[in-house]
């Protein structure tokens, strides 16, 4: 049993300080996921906080021996898009993000620094559809396999290269005034 | 293979998660394509933009707030005792009692006959008390008492018969002599 799995095991013998260490583990990981899907700190706050109160309220249901990491992210996950569903995410504030990048980009695309760039890809991902959006954070942002990230959307792992790949070439064109 | 093939496998092919064979074919035509070249190049520059986005640190407060709705804050029965509670429950119960007792006439007699019923009442309950008790008292004596009733019984029964047989033979000399 690996480390994290016997930390999961104690969590659910109900050990508190169990539990705290897999909250300080992954909050930051989750808290970057929610942001990079929502874009906005205080909906990231607010979804960090519900996964993790799902989670210790569904943690009895998990196995023990079964990938932790992602029946986590998977949560999360689902967690995320029902929000998005409800929320009917507003298409002005992506139509008016979408502005601001080519604005941005066609007025600096030869003086980007390295830190411009970086600000454009966070902005530029916003953009992405959702089904493209998730692989990507999942692979680029938060450094899962693509088994992981497989199992975590339950598609196979061919269609999550493909999805991958294509998010990124759709970014680069985002970003190029091309979308 | 395609310019729109190589397309679908680029970043694929810049992490080296494609398959030897394929890897190859695709490293094959970038070489001899300058579309597919100038599109690896875009590619792999979007990539080290997108990796090299720091992780945002979560506000403590985050952290706190989960912590305090998970283990800090634990079901307790103490609200359950505060007085708007006490107060609803007992309006509840009064009220329950209330609607289902049969004979609801009865609870609007003159006070005494109230008195009369609830004294015959209690006089009913120490009279059932008393009889549990003396079957309790007549229990617990048998089985205490039970093994020397027994001996006793068959000491008697011993005794018994010695002075009948004794009775007996006394008949028999009297009407022998």
């Amino acid at each position: 049993m690996s480390d994290l799995e016997e930390i999961v095991a104690r969590c659910l013998q109900g050990e508190e300080y169990a539990w705290e260490y897999i909250v300080r583990t992954f909050s930051r990981r989750i808290y970057n996921m929610a942001y990079q899907i929502t874009m906005n700190p205080d909906e990231a706050e607010d979804l960090t906080q519900e996964i993790f109160i799902k989670l210790y309220n569904s943690l009895n249901k998990y196995t023990l021996g079964s990938n932790f990491k992602v029946w986590l992210f998977r949560l999360a996950k689902n967690h995320i898009i029902d929000w998005y569903r409800k929320k009917k995410y507003v298409n002005s504030k992506i139509e008016e993000m979408k502005r601001e990048i080519l604005i941005d980009y066609h007025s600096n695309s030869f003086k980007d620094t390295v830190e411009e760039l970086k600000e454009k890809v966070r902005k530029g991902i916003e953009y992405l559809d959702l089904q493209f959006k998730i692989p990507l954070i999942l692979r680029d942002l938060q450094g899962l396999s693509y088994e992981e990230i497989s199992k975590i959307l339950d598609i196979p792992v061919g269609t999550v290269k493909s999805r991958i790949n294509r998010g990124r070439i759709l970014l680069s064109q985002i970003l190029r005034g091309e979308k | 293979m395609k310019c729109d093939e190589v397309k679908e496998l680029i970043t694929i092919f810049l992490e080296g998660e494609l398959e030897r064979e394929t890897h190859e074919i695709v490293k094959a035509h970038i070489d001899s394509c300058e579309i597919c070249k100038a599109l690896m190049k875009d590619s792999l520059r979007i990539m080290r933009a997108i990796r090299s986005i720091e992780p945002l640190p979560v506000p403590e407060k985050v952290v706190d707030n989960i912590l305090d709705a998970t283990t800090r804050k634990r079901f307790s029965f103490f609200p359950l005792f505060q007085p708007q509670w006490v107060f609803a429950f007992s309006v509840f119960v009064l009220s329950f009692f209330f609607f289902t007792y049969p004979k609801k006439a009865l609870l609007f007699d003159p006070i005494e006959f109230k008195a009369h019923r609830a004294y015959s009442q209690v006089l009913k309950v120490v009279t059932k008390i008393d009889g549990v008790v003396d079957y309790l008292k007549v229990l617990k004596f048998k089985s205490i008492s039970k093994p020397k009733e027994e001996e006793e019984f068959k000491r008697e029964k011993k005794g018994a018969e010695r002075v009948s047989i004794s009775r007996d033979l006394k008949n028999l000399r009297c009407i022998l002599f």
